[in-house]
C-alpha cells in the first residue's frame, strides 16, 4: 500500500517528459506570438495589403484572389498563436501538443508569407502546388527507407537508387517509350535494393557502409555513362514524358483542383502508395510479419516466420518505390538525365522517414513539410523578400536539422534496426 | 607530398572562399574594394596583344597538348563546359592543338585538383580550367607550374587580399555579358504580353548574376523610353539578389522554379545556370503556355534538343569557343600573351543570337531598335555594363 502512495507522489512531484515538452512548446508558441506581433504587425505600414492569388493563370477559373491588410493579419495570427500557446501551457491535453504546434506553425507561415508579400501579389495556390510536387521524390524516398527499416535493414542507398532509376528510365524510355522506361526504372531500383539486401543479409556487411558504397557506385556509373554514352548519342537522352493527367471534374475545383488533381500519375501514385503501405503494415499478415521481423527477429523466427525472406522481400519492394521516384524525375518533370540530378533528395527522404516516425502518413507529412520548405525558397526570391538568396537555399536543410533534432520529440526506430540476424 | 596536399587543399579552400566573398562585395560599380581596382587591365585586354608579359612556352607552329578540366558538369552540358571543349576541338582541327588533347570531367570539387594532377603528370602544355569556381585551384597550380600555359575561364585570379595575381603563364577569359543581356532585356520587354518577364540563376556568383543584372536593366531602359511598366521577377538591381536554385544539378527544383515564375504571370524567362536552364522549357511544354525562353552562352536554338527549338526568342551568347581556340592557336604560333582577356560587343566576345523560330513574331520596328541599341552600347552611347569585369 505505502509503495503505491510513494510512487504516486513521485509522479506528482516530477514532471514527465511530455509535460516538459508541453512547457517548451507552449513557451515557444507564446514567443512566436510576440515576434509575429512585433515583426509582422507593428513593423508593417498600416495601409499595406497582401494579395494571395488562389488560381493559376492556366486554370478554368483564373483570377480568384484574397486580399487582406498585412498588419491586421499579423495581429490576428499573433492572437491565435498566443491562444494556442496558452492552451499548451495548461498541459491538459498532452497528446495534442504536436498537433497544436503544427497548427501554430501553419498560422506563423501564413503571417510570414503575408509579410513577404506586403504590397504585392503572391500565388498561394502555386505555393501549395509546388509543395505537393516537390514532396514526391522526398516522400517516395522516405517510403523506401520505411519499407527497409520496418524489417530492420537501414537503407542509406535511397539516393543511389533514385539516381540509377532516373538514368535507366531515361535510356529505356528513349529507346522504347516511357512505359518501358518506367518498368526499367522500377526494376533498376529493385536490383539495387537486392544488392543492398544480399550485402546486409547474406554477407552481413555493415549496412551503413553497404549503402554508402551503392550511392558512390550509382553516382560514378551514371555520371560516366552520361558523359561517354549519352553525350555521344543524345537521342538516348530524350525519353517521352508522361503528360499531366488532370482528373475530370475534380481538377476544376478552385484551389484544390490545381493543388491535388492536376498532375502526372506519379503524384496520385504517391498518395495511393502511402495509403496502401499504411493498410498493409497495420492490417495485413504481411505487415504484422514485417514489423515483428523488425522488432524482434528471434521471436519471429521462433513462431515460424522466415526472417531472411521477409527482409529480402521488403528491401526489394522498397527498391521498386525508389524506382518509381526516380522515374518521376526523368519521365515526368524533366525528360532527360543530368549528372547527379537527384542532388541529395534521397537523404532528405531518409530524414523524412525519421521525422515521420517510421509511419507512412508521417512520411507523407514530413515530405510535404520539406516540399514546402524547398518551394518557399523560390517564392521568397520572387517576392524579393529581404533575405539573401544564399540563406533561402539553406531553408530545407535548416528545416531538416530543426525537425530531426527538436520538433520530433522521441521517435523510436524498430528495435532491431540495423542489426544483422544470425540464425542459430 | 602529403603535407603539401593538405596545405594545398587548405589554400584552395581559402582562395575559393575569398573569391566568393569578393563576388558578394563587388557587384556594384561604386564599390571601392580591391577587385574594382582590377579594371586597370581593361583597356589592354580588349585587344589581342595584351600588355602583360609574353611567354613563349611552345616552339612556333608546333602543336600544343591542350587539356581541359570541367566545372561540376560534363563536356555535354550544352553550356560553357561544352563550348570550351569545342574550342579545344577547333584548335585540334586547325592543327594547333595536339590530336591527343583531352578533357577530364569533375563530379565533385575534390576532382579539380585530382584532374589537374593527372594532366600535369601527362605533360600537358596548355590547361584550360572552365568556370568561376576553379579560380582557387587554378591559381595554386599555375604558381606551382610556371612551365604550363593556363586558360582560366570566367575568373580573374587574385590572392587572398583580392589583389590580382597577374601570373605570367595564365590568360583569364572574362565576358562583359551584361552588354548583350541588356539588349535581351529590352527585347523581352518589347515582346511580353503579360507585362511580366522573369529570370533565375543557379547561384548568385558574378558570372551568373551579370546576365540577370544586364537583363533587368535592359527592361528598365525599355520602360524609361516607352513609358511602360514591364516588371522583372527574379532579380533586384538594388539588392543585387534574386531567385536562385542554389544547385546547378537539382532538376526537380529547377523545374519548380520555372513553374513558380510562370504561375506569377511571367511569359518570358532567361534561365542562367547550365543544366538548370532547360527545365524552364519543360515547364512551358507541360503547361501549354504561350511563353518564350532566352538562352545563354551558346545559341540555344542549335545547342539544345530539337523539341525546345520553338521556345528560344534569342540567346545571350558568350563566345567561349573561339577565344579558347585562339589562346591555343597563339601558343602554337608563339604569340601568346598572359593577362585578362575580355570579350564584349566590340570584339564579338558577347552578342545576341538570331531570333530563329520567333523571327516573324518580332516586329521589324523592335528588331531595328534592338540592333540600334547594340550599336549604341558598343559605341558607349548607352551604358549597359554596370558590373565590373576586369
Amino acid at each position: 500500500m505505502t509503495d503505491v502512495a510513494v510512487s504516486a507522489t513521485e509522479v506528482k512531484a516530477r514532471t514527465t517528459p511530455q509535460q516538459r515538452r508541453a512547457t517548451i512548446v507552449g513557451v515557444t508558441l507564446v514567443a512566436l506570438a510576440g515576434f509575429v506581433f512585433w515583426a509582422f504587425g507593428l513593423n508593417v505600414a498600416c495601409d499595406l495589403d497582401s494579395t494571395f492569388t488562389l488560381a493559376l493563370p492556366t486554370d478554368r477559373f483564373p483570377g480568384i484572389e484574397w486580399t487582406v491588410n498585412t498588419q491586421l493579419l499579423g495581429f490576428v495570427v499573433a492572437g491565435i498563436l498566443a491562444f494556442l500557446g496558452g492552451v499548451v501551457l495548461r498541459r491538459s491535453h498532452l497528446k495534442w501538443t504536436n498537433r497544436i504546434l503544427a497548427v501554430g506553425m501553419v498560422f506563423f507561415v501564413l503571417a510570414f508569407l503575408a509579410w513577404a508579400a506586403g504590397g504585392k501579389s503572391f500565388s498561394f495556390v502555386g505555393m501549395l502546388r509546388s509543395t505537393v510536387i516537390l514532396s514526391v521524390p522526398v516522400t517516395l524516398g522516405g517510403l523506401t527507407g520505411l519499407m527497409c527499416e520496418r524489417v530492420a535493414i537501414i537503407n542509406i542507398a535511397i539516393e543511389g537508387q533514385l539516381l540509377t532509376a532516373a538514368f535507366v528510365g531515361t535510356i529505356l524510355g528513349s529507346a522504347f517509350g516511357p512505359w518501358v522506361g518506367l518498368v526499367g526504372a522500377l526494376v533498376s531500383g529493385a536490383v539495387l535494393g537486392a544488392v543492398l539486401a544480399v550485402l546486409s543479409i547474406k554477407y552481413r556487411v555493415d549496412q551503413i557502409i553497404a549503402g554508402v558504397v551503392i550511392n558512390i557506385f550509382a553516382l560514378g556509373l551514371t555520371s560516366f555513362l552520361a558523359s561517354r554514352v549519352l553525350a555521344a548519342a543524345p537521342h538516348f537522352n530524350s525519353p517521352g514524358r508522361f503528360a499531366p493527367f488532370p482528373i475530370p471534374i475534380l481538377s476544376d475545383i478552385p484551389i484544390l483542383g490545381p493543388v491535388f488533381f492536376d498532375h502526372s500519375f506519379f503524384v496520385y501514385g504517391m498518395f495511393i502508395l502511402v495509403i496502401v503501405i499504411h493498410f498493409g503494415l497495420f492490417y495485413t499478415r504481411w505487415g504484422l510479419r514485417s514489423r515483428s521481423v523488425g522488432e524482434h527477429p528471434e521471436a519471429a523466427d521462433t513462431v515460424g516466420i522466415n526472417v531472411y525472406r521477409t527482409r529480402y522481400r521488403n528491401v526489394i519492394l522498397g527498391g521498386l518505390i525508389a524506382g518509381f521516384g526516380g522515374a518521376f524525375i526523368t519521365l515526368s518533370q524533366v525528360p532527360r538525365f543530368e549528372e547527379n540530378m537527384t542532388a541529395g533528395i534521397g537523404f532528405i527522404g531518409l530524414a523524412a522517414m525519421i521525422f515521420g516516425r517510421w509511419m507512412p502518413f508521417g512520411v507523407l507529412g514530413a515530405g510535404l513539410v520539406f516540399g514546402f520548405a524547398r518551394g518557399l525558397q523560390t517564392k521568397l526570391g520572387i517576392l524579393g523578400a529581404p533575405i539573401p538568396s544564399e540563406f533561402l537555399s539553406m531553408t530545407p536543410y535548416i528545416v531538416t536539422i530543426i525537425v530531426v533534432a527538436g520538433v520530433v520529440g522521441k521517435a523510436r526506430p524498430p528495435a532491431a534496426d540495423g542489426q544483422p540476424y544470425i540464425k542459430d | 607530398m602529403n603535407g603539401f596536399k593538405k596545405r594545398g587543399a587548405l589554400v584552395v579552400l581559402f582562395l575559393a572562399f575569398a573569391l566568393i566573398a569578393a563576388a558578394c562585395g563587388t557587384s556594384d560599380d561604386t564599390t571601392t574594394t580591391a577587385a574594382a581596382q582590377q579594371t586597370t587591365t581593361t583597356a589592354a585586354a580588349t585587344t589581342t596583344t595584351a600588355a602583360a608579359e609574353t611567354t613563349t612556352t611552345a616552339e612556333a607552329m608546333e602543336t600544343v597538348l591542350a587539356c581541359l578540366v570541367t566545372d561540376l558538369a560534363g563536356v555535354d552540358d550544352q553550356s560553357f563546359n561544352q563550348s570550351a571543349w569545342e574550342g579545344v576541338q577547333k584548335a585540334i582541327e586547325q592543327g594547333f592543338a595536339d590530336p591527343d588533347s583531352t578533357f577530364l570531367e569533375s563530379d565533385a570539387e575534390e576532382d579539380w585538383q585530382a584532374n589537374i594532377d593527372v594532366f600535369i603528370a601527362q605533360g600537358c602544355e596548355h590547361i584550360v580550367t572552365v568556370g568561376f569556381f576553379l579560380g582557387g585551384v587554378t591559381a595554386l597550380n599555375a604558381i606551382e607550374h610556371p612551365e604550363i600555359t593556363w586558360t582560366m575561364i570566367d575568373n580573374i585570379l587574385t590572392d587572398e587580399n583580392f589583389v590580382p595575381l597577374n601570373l605570367a603563364n595564365v590568360r583569364e577569359l572574362v565576358y562583359q555579358t551584361d552588354q548583350a543581356a541588356f539588349a535581351a532585356g529590352y527585347l523581352a520587354a518589347g515582346m511580353t504580353k503579360s507585362g511580366i518577364v522573369g529570370t533565375y540563376g543557379g547561384a548568385n556568383i558574378p558570372t551568373v548574376s551579370i546576365f540577370l543584372d544586364g537583363f533587368t536593366r535592359g527592361v528598365a531602359h525599355y520602360n524609361e523610353i516607352k513609358g511602360t511598366d514591364v516588371q522583372v521577377l527574379g532579380w533586384n538591381v538594388d539588392d543585387q539578389d534574386g531567385v536562385f536554385t542554389g544547385s546547378f544539378t537539382d532538376m526537380v527544383l529547377a523545374r519548380d522554379t520555372a513553374d513558380s515564375l510562370f504561375q506569377e504571370g511571367v511569359d518570358i524567362i532567361i534561365p542562367v545556370g547550365g543544366a538548370i536552364n532547360l527545365p524552364a522549357g519543360d515547364a512551358i511544354i507541360a503547361s501549354g503556355l504561350d511563353a518564350a525562353l532566352i538562352g545563354v552562352d551558346s545559341d540555344a536554338f542549335f545547342a539544345m534538343d530539337n523539341q525546345y527549338a520553338d521556345l528560344w526568342l534569342t540567346t545571350v551568347e558568350k563566345n567561349i569557343l573561339d577565344l579558347v581556340a585562339l589562346a591555343i592557336q597563339e601558343q602554337a604560333e608563339g604569340t601568346w600573351s598572359a593577362g585578362a582577356f575580355k570579350g564584349d560587343l566590340s570584339n564579338d566576345g558577347v552578342g545576341l543570337a538570331p531570333f530563329h523560330s520567333w523571327d516573324d513574331r518580332v516586329s521589324a520596328e523592335l528588331k531595328a531598335e534592338v540592333a540600334q541599341l547594340l550599336e549604341d552600347i558598343k559605341d558607349g552611347v548607352i551604358k549597359a555594363d554596370f558590373i565590373q569585369v576586369p
